[in-house]
């Protein structure tokens, strides 16, 4: 007996059904992007980013950046809004969260700009240093300006 | 009239005269359609617009999916314009739901054909249908159950698929 067809498509086919995974729990999206190094190119692509937030023009809130200051030392924390973020770093000392742009909550290093501004200029406290990070990956940036 | 050389003919269904086409599958099996529900379909369309003899072919597809793709095309051009809220046109789509429902009880094989055929034909309606259903079908599977309905080989390295496990907890659960 002949084997059934394996059902292929092409990529922007397999884009076109991944974008329409619903993105109320971002991990149904990540596992369906780990089948195999293809589908993680094509999530992970600039135009899958694009096409998924005109699909889904409300994006789904991942988490709750919260400031603190527990001892004394301001605090940042992340309450995940779903399981697949649970690894998502938790607290960020010595930071608060100020903004959040394009996804990527701003968080400004509060040691840091106390520090510059005690040796240097008042300008440097007019452009603190700065971080942002996406809670999905866990990944920081430095240096970012609002 | 060039538009009217590819029109085989006219029906008398539904009570009023309506021009048909003929569609002609990869395997050459021959579909009568009314124009309107063959027009659903942006390529058919721009083909009928150009005009041709002996009906309008479509290599791309086989009688069997293009038979499942005229069976919507044929429903939803049914549907007259809707007048808004009036208890008809509820009812209508309600229908047209279900239909839609019935028309997806096929296997993922049928659907990634079906995907292929409302990509080369056009019909946004039911590419965006049949690729709804697909991807309801892959949201509550594990990265492996997915790549069993797909027959896709895991090309992560042991050490690749760690990275991604502790970068993405529960990614591959």
């Amino acid at each position: 007996m002949a084997s059934r067809p394996r059902p292929s498509l092409p990529d922007e086919l397999v884009e076109a059904i991944l974008l329409r995974i619903p993105p109320d729990y971002p991990a149904r999206l990540m596992r369906a992007a780990v089948a195999c190094k293809r589908w993680r190119r094509l999530v992970t692509g600039p135009a899958f980013r694009r096409g998924f937030r005109r699909a889904h023009r409300t994006p789904p809130v991942l988490g709750v950046l919260r400031n603190s200051r527990p001892r004394g030392m301001p605090t940042v924390s992340f309450s995940p809004a779903c399981s697949f973020l649970r690894t998502a770093r938790g607290d960020c000392r010595a930071f608060r969260a100020i903004d959040s742009r394009h996804g990527r909550p701003c968080s400004a290093l509060v040691a840091a700009v106390r520090a510059a501004a005690a040796t240097t200029s008042t300008a440097t406290t007019a452009d603190p240093s700065s971080w942002s990070s996406s809670p999905l990956t866990d990944g920081s940036r430095g240096g970012t300006r609002y | 009239m060039a538009a009217a050389d590819s029109c085989d003919g006219i029906s008398t269904s539904g009570g009023g005269w309506e021009k048909t086409v003929t569609l002609v599958s990869s395997d050459d099996a021959r579909f009568e359609v009314r124009e309107a529900a063959a027009s659903l379909s942006q390529t058919v369309r721009r083909m009928i617009r150009a005009g041709g003899d002996g009906g309008i072919p479509l290599p791309k597809v086989d009688a069997r999916t293009l038979s499942t793709v005229l069976e919507y095309c044929n429903k939803h051009a049914a549907v007259p314009a809707p007048a808004p809220e009036s208890s008809s046109a509820e009812a209508a789509a309600v229908d047209l739901e279900w239909f839609d429902k019935e028309l997806m009880h096929v296997d993922l094989a049928t659907l990634c054909s079906l995907i292929r055929a409302a990509d080369y034909l056009e019909v946004a309606g039911l590419l965006d249908l049949t690729c709804k259903t697909v991807a309801d079908m892959i949201k509550s599977k594990t990265a492996e159950e997915i790549r069993q309905m797909f027959g896709i080989q895991n090309d992560f390295t042991p050490e690749e698929e760690e990275q991604l496990s502790r970068e993405n907890a529960g990614v591959f659960e």
